[in-house]
């Protein structure tokens, strides 16, 4: 039979077996994890029976530490699929999804309503990672800027320009907060502050559920767009030989790409480095490039990664809960250098 | 009797570029015929148009006027996809994916044929197969395309193009930056699929001396020439070749490229390739070697050992040794 069947065989049982049971471990343990420490029957009970000796346990599982290890998977999966996404398409090892400007847009959002809205003379109360209007904030902005993105995206001929405008829409951006930030008070520079670090709990399960259908509108676009992102490996001209529609497939991958990470940008702030370093991780770990694995591998690969940050940032025994953001980098950079230098570099991934 | 058919033809083509409001018209009045089983060479010099009346003629860019027929349909009016089953390419884009095998990066070749989640039939397979074997890929199909030589690397991307089983594949320079071996090869090996699998092949190429021995047709394109469509040797015998390339200092007709004599005649007596080779070292130091009693050089083997005598009288085992006497006669 063919060998590229095989091929494929061999990585199957990886992606059906082994990555889905990690994940069920280490959800399982993201939730019996927490400053307060329950049982772990307690644990099952709470979540299969719905009861627990106190009925305060019931309540930190079910309004706390499911709806925040559900966050994590979902953030996991999503900014890693639009992170390998961004690199396929500018072919760049050094793209992830917020090189279009999302995060930008969405951080200009927040600090419009959170710095400037002292300054034209009211105070919202209640403002915090998940409040509604910072979702409202950080959605309109990332929105406006994509939606700018996907028009220039159908006028432009090449990739890199798209590239190089993202990086632009970020300099005025960050420019316009830097300016907000110098005529702020303390109090809000603070709150804004505490956005930018990133978070995975004060999420309901009415936001998550919205959350939840945006990313699957988002993961499904990526389904279709396996056969073009395995063409542009090779070139955008290779690939319209073989039949791909180039400017179709770049608004797909912009409009993918935007679902899911601006949805989470909304949500979680922009939480950084995952959707750069698990293309890289995964590619490295199944060393392939072809989609058809990569596309599953990364999804799973991602939610992996997020759920251990996340049980970390809780720092496991203690009080304290860390900023997400400081977490990803700071467990994930480390792994990636070491996966580097063990496997004797990622050139091949993206050079000759 | 009729062998061959018209697989591509256009009318009235023009081609070029348009930016903003600027046309820049790089070829126009063009018509010309690709026939099926036919290695079709497309020279010219550099910046004459080949690569945009290739992307033109693949359907990658739109024509500035006129139109383009593949089996008598209008190219325009085709589909992307089934446009890509009538054409192939090899460009000289850089491969930018190293970590994926060689077979994957052929099976690429399939995918106009089937649907977003990739499934290969096995008729997928064996083009593949079919694909590998014919460009003798066999043994490092498992390879990945980092660990691969640039001529092996070229002869993939061959294979890719041969996999989506296209009557016609045009290649942009495949020969480009290859050893004078792997050129021969893929010379070669593009002559016998066009015997082999009735395929059209439309090559642009600055290999002239390889295009010549191989080549049913020649397509050349000048500066003010506009486009010479022909037999090789006819194009060589008209003169056409020299006025395209206004060759300096290659004489197209011997073959060979002009040399400066400038020194004394010496005539030489041998026979076969070490006749001709005494020449070359001759002729190359400025030396004529026409007939004559001026000075002879007379060549002789004997037990495997190749000796060159003078009529002065002296004895040389290389021709370094006796150009050099010559020098200082």
């Amino acid at each position: 039979m063919s060998h590229t069947i095989r091929y494929q065989k061999k990585w199957t049982f990886l992606l059906v077996a082994v990555l889905p049971l990690v994940i069920l471990c280490l959800f399982t343990l993201n939730i019996s994890l927490g400053s307060v420490s329950i049982p772990f029957d307690q644990l099952f009970s709470a979540i299969f029976m719905g009861e627990t000796e106190k009925s305060s346990w019931l309540h930190i599982i079910w309004q706390f530490r499911l709806p925040k290890a559900c966050t994590a998977i979902l953030v996991g999966a999503g900014l890693s699929i639009s992170g390998l996404q961004m690199q396929t398409l500018f072919r760049n090892p050094l793209a992830g999804p917020y090189v279009l400007g999302i995060s930008s847009g969405a951080s200009l959002g927040v600090a419009l309503v959170v710095l400037a809205s002292h300054s034209v003379g009211f105070f919202f109360q209640g403002l915090g990672p998940g409040s509604w209007l910072i979702v409202l904030a950080s959605s309109t902005g990332s929105f406006l800027v994509l939606l700018a993105v996907v028009a220039l995206s159908v006028k432009i001929k090449d990739s890199v320009s798209l590239l190089i405008i993202g990086l632009m829409f970020g300099s005025v951006t960050g420019a316009v907060v830097s300016v907000l930030q110098f005529f702020s008070e303390a109090k809000q520079l603070q709150l804004y502050l505490v956005w930018t670090f990133g978070s995975l709990g004060g999420l309901d399960w009415s936001e998550l559920l919205i959350l939840t259908l945006v990313l699957l509108v988002g993961l499904s676009i990526t389904l279709f767009l396996i056969k073009p992102l395995n063409t542009l490996l090779l070139s955008e001209n290779y690939a319209q030989s073989m039949g791909v529609n180039i400017k179709k497939t770049r608004l797909l991958i912009v409009v993918s790409t935007s679902l899911l990470a601006g949805s989470i940008t909304a949500f979680c702030g922009p939480i950084a480095f995952v959707g750069l370093a698990v293309p890289h991780l995964t590619r490295l770990l199944f060393n392939t490039s072809d989609h058809k694995i990569l596309v599953p591998a990364v999804t799973l690969s991602g939610i992996i990664v997020m759920l251990l940050c996340d049980i970390v940032s809780q720092l496991p025994g203690s009080q304290y809960v860390l900023p997400i953001n400081a977490i990803t980098s700071l467990i994930g950079a480390p792994v990636v250098i070491w996966l580097i230098l063990s496997k004797g570099g990622i050139q091949t991934s993206f050079g000759r | 009797m009729k062998t061959r058919d018209v697989l591509l033809h256009t009318h009235e083509l023009a081609v070029g570029y348009r930016s903003g409001k600027e046309t820049h018209i790089v070829m126009e009045g063009l018509n010309c015929e690709v026939m099926t089983s036919r290695l079709i060479c497309f020279m010219g010099p550099n910046g004459v148009g080949k690569s945009t009346l290739l992307r033109t003629l693949s359907g990658a860019q739109a024509p500035l006027a006129g139109d383009i027929f593949l089996k008598g349909k209008k190219i325009k009016e085709l589909s992307k996809t089934s446009l890509a089953s009538y054409i192939s390419v090899v460009l000289t884009d850089p491969i930018h994916v190293g970590n994926i095998t060689v077979r994957e990066l052929i099976s690429f070749g399939r995918y106009p044929y089937m649907g977003w989640n990739i499934n290969f039939s096995s008729q997928d397979a064996d083009a593949i197969d079919r694909a590998i074997d014919e460009t003798h890929l066999t043994g490092i199909e498992n390879r990945k395309i980092a660990e691969l030589s640039d001529g092996q690397r070229q002869k993939v991307l061959i294979a890719r193009a041969l996999c989506q089983d296209t009557p016609l594949i045009i290649l942009d320079e495949p020969t480009a930056h290859l050893d004078l071996n792997n050129r021969v090869e893929i010379i070669n090996l593009l002559k016998q699929l066009t015997r082999k699998t009735k395929k059209a092949i439309l090559m642009a190429t600055h290999e002239l001396d390889l295009a010549l021995q191989t080549a049913d047709e020649l397509w050349l394109a000048g500066y003010d020439t506009g486009l010479e469509i022909g037999f090789p040797e006819d194009l060589v015998l008209s003169g056409k070749i020299d006025t395209v390339f206004q060759l300096k200092g290659f004489d197209l007709k011997t073959g060979h490229l002009e040399k400066k004599t400038d020194r004394r005649n010496v005539s030489v007596n041998g026979e076969g390739y070490l006749l001709l080779w005494t020449r070359n070292a001759l002729e190359r130091n400025g030396y004529s070697t026409r007939p004559g009693d001026d000075l002879e050089v007379s060549i002789s083997t004997a037990e495997g050992l190749t000796r060159w005598n003078t009529t002065t009288g002296k004895t040389f085992e290389t021709l370094e040794t006796l150009i050099k006497y010559l020098d200082d006669l």
